[in-house]
């Protein structure tokens, strides 16, 4: 009360110092945390994006373990309209069955499989009321696609970030591996739809329960703007060869991503 | 206290007390609020990393709401004191509806977007985020839900909380004037209920108001009685010494827990205790302590009488506090037509910056323009028999 310190400068101080602590902390951070590593060679043009776009990679200590012993990896994959694939073409070119693809090619002389349960429009309270036939495929990583109906219908975010944390927790429950998978990004959804806290709050679950996250939506926005891929305005024959194309690229993304899971020794 | 100059209150929509008396702190501190709310709603926005939300576990939002809650008690329980409490309140419900206006046209904007999008949405790889356009296969009750404020669609979620804050006013305003403990009891009790059980407004189609009025109205009735207390009676008080330092501690820690947090330094169970705390929807206990530090600091760095809020470069950014509400919506306004630049403009950071830039100039022009027109008003009303 008694000082005049010019306080607007001061607060300016107070502000870049922190965000110099910041900086330097965050410079730091990644040398701690992993890193993934960039795309194979024979990744198409319009996959590509970088790594950091993809997520930071988390360790899968069981499912690593189970994999060097027996040369198996069970994924489940379970989520909504996107993930169930309607728009592809036929069900063998939906992402899940891309992941599996890209896996067996990149990891021979395994065996791979990728079940999909994707069923449309559910929320993720709907998905988790469906984890006890999840579990009862024995798999060793769930990808979990959350986020799409609740954003879209502007559902409670907390609630969201409650029910994935509780679904992250049953699965880990039963020895099961957890990649979150975020929503898709197109402009014209981006326009009319707040993702922002649905996408913070599955970063968030994914950092409260050392889930990994694939980010999707971050990847997608590369693409799009890159013009690597065009959603909007396409003409109605073009829809499946797009949706064909961008899977297939999701799959690779996420296979690239669970591998670097694999490899990583915690 | 300079009563007999606004003797005769104006009435226009920004009627304000003379402002000679007026504090230029809040002005400038609700002006800066309202900026830096508008800097956080550009997505993926840079200039964001540098304001409160990277630094503490408030934001603007609460700035904006306590120092309205303060400036709306300084201007209307001021002006019950010299022109009667029913004719405060009407002022008041005439703000409400200002506010209800803007909206409706916020509403009549989202649905415009909406309908120019759902041809293009037909892509079926967006099937499930086509369900958006679903309130247009009922708009019957769409437009029923937007006028009863439940139907609150992107950017849609701060004016109702703002119109029933000023709802609420009009019924507190003669509690703001005689019994403040009823207005203590009032909206600390709802909030301590938040706290414990769920107790929120639903929204259309379904869901729960992000911003839960029950909570958020203690940060604007605190700043009402505060603002009554202070501006209105004139009450003198100094902190104990210990305050200020407290508070200054607190907000460095809080600064020190958030960076923690954001960095992911801590381990999960301990960032889930945080958040359950800190929580935005009911504006959780840490969110609460957090802005209250934050407020004692500023407060005891900017004395009332320091010389800074008299600089001409400040000016813009108190103007803009000036007239708050106006700014307000047109800070919405411009974060739906920024949202939708930076989702269309291509990537990199010079989309972003040059929507923050030419969003806040907007609002200062705005601010100025009102100011203008404000000016202009009063000289025509003192020349000839005002309008």
């Amino acid at each position: 009360m008694m000082r005049t310190p010019r306080p607007r400068r001061v607060a300016v101080r107070h502000a870049a110092a922190l965000a110099l602590v910041a900086a330097l902390a965050f410079a730091d951070a990644p040398a701690a945390a992993q890193r993934m590593r960039e795309l194979p060679e024979d990744t198409p043009a319009s996959c590509r994006a970088p790594a950091a776009t993809i997520g930071d990679p988390v360790p899968l200590v069981r499912a690593a373990a189970e994999f060097r012993r027996s040369r198996r990896l069970k994924i489940v994959a379970i989520g909504s309209s996107s993930t169930a694939g309607g728009a592809a073409s036929e069900p063998a070119r939906a992402w899940p069955a891309q992941l599996e693809a890209a896996l067996r090619r990149r990891l021979p002389n395994a065996e791979i499989s990728v079940a999909n349960m994707g069923a449309v429009r559910q929320t993720s309270a709907m998905m988790v009321a469906r984890f006890a036939r999840v579990v009862a495929e024995r798999p060793d990583i769930v990808v979990w696609e959350v986020g799409t109906a609740e954003a879209v219908r502007h559902l409670d975010v907390d609630d969201f970030l409650r029910v994935v944390v509780n679904g992250i927790e049953q699965l880990a429950a039963a020895g099961i591996e957890v990649i979150l998978v975020d929503p898709q990004y197109t402009r014209d959804t981006a326009r009319l739809i707040t993702f922002e806290p649905y996408l913070a709050a599955i970063a968030r679950a994914a950092q409260m329960r050392d889930a990994a996250h694939f980010r999707r939506f971050q990847v997608m926005r590369y693409w799009v703007d890159n013009d690597q891929f065009q959603f909007d305005g396409a003409r109605p024959a073009e829809f499946s060869r797009i949706a064909d194309a961008a899977y297939e690229c999701v799959g690779r993304l996420l296979a690239h991503f669970v591998i670097a899971g694999l490899r990583i020794r915690p | 206290m300079a009563t007999a100059a606004a003797a005769a209150p104006r009435p226009t929509a920004a009627s304000v007390p003379s402002e000679r008396a007026r504090d230029l702190r809040l002005d400038f501190f609700r002006g800066l609020g309202l900026i830096l709310i508008f800097i956080d709603h550009v997505p993926d926005n840079p200039i964001s990393n540098y304001t409160l939300i990277s630094i503490a576990f408030c934001d603007a939002t609460e700035l904006f709401v306590f120092i309205s809650g303060y400036t709306a008690a300084l201007v209307f329980v001021g002006l019950a004191r010299r022109a009667g409490t029913p004719f405060a309140t009407a002022q008041v419900l005439r703000r409400c509806w200002t506010l209800y206006v803007a909206h409706i046209f916020l509403f009549v904007i989202f649905t415009a977007q909406v309908a120019w999008t759902v041809e293009r949405l037909a892509n079926p790889m967006f099937a499930e985020e086509m369900n958006v356009t679903g309130f247009l296969r009922e708009p019957h009750i769409a437009v029923l839900q937007a006028l009863s404020l439940q139907f609150q669609p992107t950017y849609m979620n701060i004016l109702p909380l703002y119109i029933l804050l000023m709802l609420g006013l009009a019924v507190s305003l003669a509690g703001l004037r005689w019994w403040k403990l009823l207005i203590v009891v009032g909206a600390v009790g709802p909030y301590v209920a938040v706290q414990l059980a769920d107790l929120n407004l639903p929204t259309y189609p379904d869901g729960h108001w992000y911003f839960n009025p029950f909570a958020w109205q203690l940060l604007f009735n605190a700043g009402a009685l505060l603002g009554v207390l202070f501006e209105v009676e004139k009450r003198d008080w100094s902190p104990p010494s210990w305050l200020v330092p407290a508070a200054a501690a607190f907000v460095v820690g809080a600064s020190a827990l958030r960076i923690a947090v954001n960095e992911g330094w801590l381990s999960g169970a301990a960032v889930q205790a945080i958040w359950q705390i800190a929580d935005k929807t009911d504006m959780g206990p840490l969110r609460l302590l957090n802005f209250a530090a934050l407020a004692i600091v500023a407060v005891a760095l900017a004395p009332r009488d320091a010389a800074w809020v008299h600089a001409p470069w400040l000016r813009p950014i108190i103007v803009c506090g000036q007239n708050g509400l106006n700014v307000f919506c047109v800070g919405i306004f411009l974060t739906v037509i920024g949202h939708a630049l930076v989702v269309e403009i291509n990537p990199g950071l010079a989309p972003q910056i040059l929507v923050t830039i030419v969003g806040t100039v907007a609002q200062i022009a705005v601010a100025y323009y009102l100011e203008w027109l404000k000016g202009r008003g009063r000289a025509a009303a003192a020349g000839g028999g005002g309008a």
